[in-house]
């Protein structure tokens, strides 16, 4: 036998060797795969036999967590759609970047010329706009007087800005027909073939409701101006009965980001600029925060919904150690590596979050369709997107990786636990230290006078107060929860409201706004002086100055010039002014121009700059929020609109004056202040009170899950102690009341400071938000009965029930559970 | 005649269901006289606390009664009394010591005697925080009643315990194992209180493995697999040698 035949060839015992060598190994991967299997099915059973024994506990968590995970997904998902509404609706109509808008005669060939000289213009049109006064618009037979809109008739658009129907397609509209603004359906119940008509003084056309205009400049309800589209025949027809038509005159830039220079190049050389100038940065934040509130609300409810998670899991995690670290003890004694006993507890921890986070974005998807049913009725129903798809389940991910790591970041005490000590930890009873120290001179049951269980609850709580901190801290969050939107709510539909909306507290406000309107501000004025039903009134001139910023740009400042003393606003600084060389500013006004109640400004009119004092700042949530007030003489400056403010005599009812005024002055827009803050504001209001619903429920379920968890938890700590209370023979009755108090207690104190938080970082948060709207000094108009005794109330309530409800049998805390201590 | 204090009639006791079912008492007939001192042996599993809880009410006996005679106001079934007058009862007629002593950990010692004083006669506290005191001094720990129980030992714990047991002057006192924590000196001065206890004119009854325990009661109960397998009495000329001599050699003869 050859050397080469001996390697090529095994022996026989080699092959048998070799066969049993395979064998074996195949033997021992076997093993340890069935090891694995059973060691990992060992985990299983341990995780289910815990999730079992804590079940009201495990449930609660898992709630908790899929709420927070569900409001975070439902605000991604609400994110994502508006922002992508927003942009298709814009790509769509081809919104313009620049807008002026014009009232009066407007020279289409010098805005051709101006448009000509711009190469950063990529195109412009003038588009010719016929203004209604509200009393000569007519739904079926309701005349729209008393509306603050301005409703103006207009034909489509050939290149861009154009309207589009809910199918998002360019309208076409036959004579006779109108596509209305979507306002209308939404405020108004208006509906496709309802009848409008336009009864002029001399004229009267009957359109039929064809459509509904999706228009991306005018559907907020911040924007007062709406568009209603008809045919260009019915147009031509109304056209020579309009005096003085409007214009839109508009800009494409070639880039956008030229938009800033051309709409200042325009403000200084453009011809026609009768009216404000605006840009697409404006109208889409118009578009956003209509819908945007909603999507803050829903993002710090998911913050506090996972603060309160992690401090519920924090909890649950400290009385699961507490109660198994004999059993953790054994663990490491054996020789369990740390590891593993980490990754006994982590695995319910991740399923919890796993499971919430599933059922979180699970749920988002009705949710959010449910929250933004008129965002996509206005702006239209964005396209898939993958952003789309992914901004929630991106939310609900970030919770639950939130959550995972906080876990993590808990699981570290178990590394802590020394082995003898979690040994030894059953045998002797854990000394409690009061949270605040006591004194050992008297014993203080003895000499309380207090009802036995009534001093034990209580004692309890002082004993062991890290125990109810978790209860102290969800229950003070429930009642900020609670009480922040509901005072916002009541704030913005309290009637002294007004005031942040830059105008004093009146009965009716006039408007005056067309040019023809606006001649007939003396006629008016004389007549509603002599007018018995009148009890006082001032009279206001809005003019278009100039203010010089702290960068030296020459910004626009509308002034309203009058006499402020009769209907005085609230200040946030200083006063009205006194002297024509003094003003007050709107905060975002100070802001701009970096200025403050003191500080001297340089105003510049049609007959020049002159400096002013600044005396006052208030607060404007309306035009934008830059606006003046002062005693300004107006000397030629373009006047933007004229405001009349009035009492109606006791006796007579606001409502009547204005009907009155309304037939007698029909160029005059009148409107009763207890409406105008909602028709200015609706879409905020209402959201305001859609908001405060939900916080409001949510707070109670919130408080509910706790108190339930708490409850079940606290109870199971408790048991022995319980069981050798009732072993004694103190009644059942005696032992639920000792329970009750703990949680009452703590709720009382979790009321009082969730109260106290409110009133200050509460109403600091909200102003901080309206501020931006231009009311940064924003108080809560606290309703008391509302926020000190239904609220409280009311939680207190959920919270005893609930109590009640989880302490209403200790008939399974008997004698076998003594022998556990 | 002795009259009857607590009488068991044919007390069955069993746990769980089906085929995890377990029998822990078949058929226990037991009459304990008014002032006797009895114990209850038994190895472990006997149902000797079972036999102790179901005579005291704290557990429910699946079949049979207990009765409780009572010299001024006649019987009263325990096993036919609601949770809620099974809880008075306990409160006012019976005082428990438990082996592991089981005081609140949140109360102070005084605090811990005095809770069902208060519990019982919430409208007379002054003279309960007085009686309360004063079972400390008997027992011989007045000086700790304000402490914590964390600061006091295991046999001046078992002392607060039978002073708690003793605040509403109950005339049956139940024990289960009462020394099996302490250490043979600070047991036998448990033992001394519970005579003493006993001379005061009440019943005592209580559970222990240990013969020398049981050899300070005047009657021995043996329970094996849930029935009564011995019950001596001691009798009056015993010396106290004599009847732990006796108790002991039956146990051994009987392999207990």
């Amino acid at each position: 036998m050859g050397a080469t035949e001996t390697l090529d060839r095994k022996s026989p015992q080699d092959r048998d060797a070799a066969s049993s060598d395979t064998s074996t190994l195949r033997n021992n991967l076997t093993e340890e795969r069935e090891d694995r299997t059973r060691n990992g099915s060992l985990s299983t059973r341990m995780l289910r036999a815990d999730l079992r024994r804590t079940r009201t506990t495990t449930i609660v968590l898992a709630g908790l967590i899929s709420l927070a995970a569900l409001l975070a997904a439902t605000g991604g998902s609400v994110l994502a759609q508006l922002t992508g509404a927003i942009g298709e609706l814009f790509a769509a109509a081809r919104t313009p970047d620049v807008v002026q808008m014009h009232a009066g005669a407007a020279d289409v060939q010098a805005v051709e010329a101006w448009a000509a000289d711009r190469p950063e213009v990529a195109d412009w049109q003038v588009s010719e706009t016929l203004p209604i006064p509200t009393d000569q618009l007519f739904l079926g037979e309701e005349p729209q007087s008393g509306s603050v809109l301005q409703p103006a008739l207009v034909t489509q658009n050939a290149t861009f800005d154009l309207l589009l129907g809910l199918d998002s397609e360019v309208l076409e509209v036959r004579p006779g027909e109108v596509a209305m603004p979507l306002y209308y359906r939404q405020t108004q119940a208006v509906e496709v073939g309802d009848t409008v008509s336009v009864r002029l003084p001399d004229a009267r056309f009957d359109f039929t409701v064809a459509d509904f205009v999706r228009d991306s400049m005018m559907n907020p309800t911040f924007a007062t101006s709406k568009r209603l589209l008809i045919s260009e025949a019915d147009h031509r027809a109304i056209a020579d009965h309009i005096d003085e038509p409007e214009y839109l005159i508009e800009f494409l830039m070639a880039d956008r980001a030229d938009t800033k220079a051309v709409s200042d190049a325009y403000t200084e050389t453009g011809p026609a600029t009768n009216g404000p100038l605006l840009d697409r940065s404006t109208f889409f934040l118009l578009n956003a925060v209509s819908h945007g509130i909603g999507i803050a609300v829903l993002s710090l409810l998911a913050v506090l919904m996972l603060a309160v998670a992690a401090i519920a899991l924090r909890f649950s995690f400290l009385t699961a150690i507490e109660r198994d670290t004999h059993e953790i003890g054994v663990m490491k004694a054996i020789g369990i590596p740390k590891k593993g006993i980490r990754r006994l507890y982590l695995s319910k921890y991740v399923a919890l979050a796993a499971i919430g986070g599933v059922v979180g974005s699970l749920l988002s998807i009705p949710a959010a369709r449910a929250i933004t049913s008129s965002l996509r009725l206005q702006l239209g129903e964005p396209k898939g997107s993958t952003w789309l798809s992914a901004a929630p389940i991106l939310g609900a991910g970030l919770i639950v990786i939130a959550i995972v790591a906080w876990c993590a970041l808990m699981l570290r005490r178990l590394g802590r636990i020394s082995t003898m000590d979690a040994l030894r930890a059953a045998a002797a009873p854990r000394r409690r230290r009061a949270w605040w120290p006591t004194r050992t001179s008297k014993s203080r049951l003895t000499t309380s006078q207090l009802r036995p269980e009534l001093w034990m609850g209580l004692n309890d709580i002082r004993r062991s107060f890290r125990t109810h901190r978790m209860l102290l801290a969800v229950l003070t969050l429930c009642t900020f929860l609670f009480l922040v939107p509901l005072n916002l709510w009541t704030t913005v539909t309290s009637p002294t409201f007004i005031t942040y909306l830059g105008t004093g507290v009146a009965d009716l406000r006039l408007e005056l706004r067309t040019p023809e309107a606006v001649e007939s501000a003396p006629e008016l004025l004389s007549a509603l002086e002599q007018d018995a039903d009148v009890a006082r009134l001032a009279g206001f001139v809005t003019a278009r100055f100039e203010a010089l910023n702290t960068d030296g740009e020459w910004e626009q400042m509308p002034v309203e010039t009058g006499d402020h003393q009769v209907f005085p606003l609230s200040y946030v600084k200083g006063s009205q002014p006194d002297a024509s060389d003094e003003v007050s500013l709107s905060s975002l006004a100070a802001d701009s121009l970096g200025a403050d109640v003191g500080d001297t400004i340089t105003l510049r009119g049609a007959t020049g700059a002159n400096g002013v004092t600044i005396v006052g700042i208030y607060q404007d949530m309306t035009n934008g929020g830059r606006t003046a007030k002062g005693l300004v003489p107006v000397d030629g400056e373009q006047i933007v609109w004229r405001t009349v403010l009035l009492d109606a005599v006791d006796g007579v009812a606001p409502s009547e004056l204005a009907e009155r005024l309304s037939s007698t002055f029909p160029a005059v827009q009148t409107i009763q202040m207890s409406e105008f803050a909602d028709q200015t504001l609706g879409d905020l209001i209402r959201q305001t009170g859609t908001v405060a619903v939900v916080a409001a429920l949510t707070a109670l379920v919130l408080a509910a899950l706790i108190a339930a968890m708490f409850a079940q938890m606290i109870i199971a700590r408790d048991r022995s102690q319980i069981a050798i209370q009732r072993g004694l023979g103190v009644s059942d009755r005696a032992l639920r009341f000792q329970y009750v108090t703990r949680f009452v207690v703590v709720l009382v104190a979790g009321i009082g400071l969730g109260t106290l938080l409110v009133a200050t970082i509460g109403r600091s948060m909200v102003a901080s938000v309206i501020g931006q709207l231009g009311a940064p000094a924003l108080r809560f108009d606290v309703e008391p009965l509302l926020a000190y005794v239904a609220v409280p109330l009311s939680l207190t309530a959920t919270v005893a029930i609930v109590a009640l409800i989880a302490t209403g049998s200790f008939d399974n805390l008997g004698i076998d559970q003594l022998n556990e201590e | 005649m002795t009259a009857v204090h607590l009488s068991a009639h044919d007390i069955h006791k069993s746990f769980g269901e089906g085929d995890a079912q377990t029998k822990a008492l078949r058929g226990v007939d037991l009459d304990i006289d008014r002032g006797d001192f009895v114990a209850i042996m038994g190895p472990s599993g006997s149902g000797k606390s079972t036999l102790l809880y179901c005579l005291s009410g704290m557990d429910h006996v699946t079949e049979g009664t207990v009765t409780l005679h009572d010299s001024g106001s006649g019987s009263v079934e325990i096993t036919a009394l609601h949770q809620r007058d099974l809880a008075a009862l306990r409160l006012t007629r019976m005082g428990f010591v438990f082996q592991q002593v089981h005081l609140l950990r949140n109360l102070t010692v005084l605090d811990n005697v005095v809770l069902p004083g208060f519990t019982a006669t919430p409208d007379d506290r002054g003279s309960v925080v007085t009686r309360a005191q004063e079972l400390l001094n008997r027992v011989g720990i007045g000086e700790l009643a304000d402490r914590e129980i964390t600061q006091a030992s295991g046999g001046q714990l078992q002392r607060a315990a039978i002073a708690r047991a003793l605040i509403n002057s109950p005339d049956l006192v139940f024990g289960d194992e009462p020394t099996g924590a302490l250490n043979a000196a600070t047991a036998a001065e448990i033992m001394d209180l519970l005579t003493e206890v006993n001379r005061d004119g009440r019943t005592v009854v209580l559970v222990t493995h240990d013969p020398n325990v049981a050899a300070r009661a005047r009657r021995v109960v043996v329970l094996r697999d849930g029935v009564v397998d011995g019950d001596l009495r001691r009798n009056g000329s015993q010396t106290d040698d004599q009847w732990a001599e006796s108790l002991a050699g039956w146990l051994t003869s009987h392999g207990t």
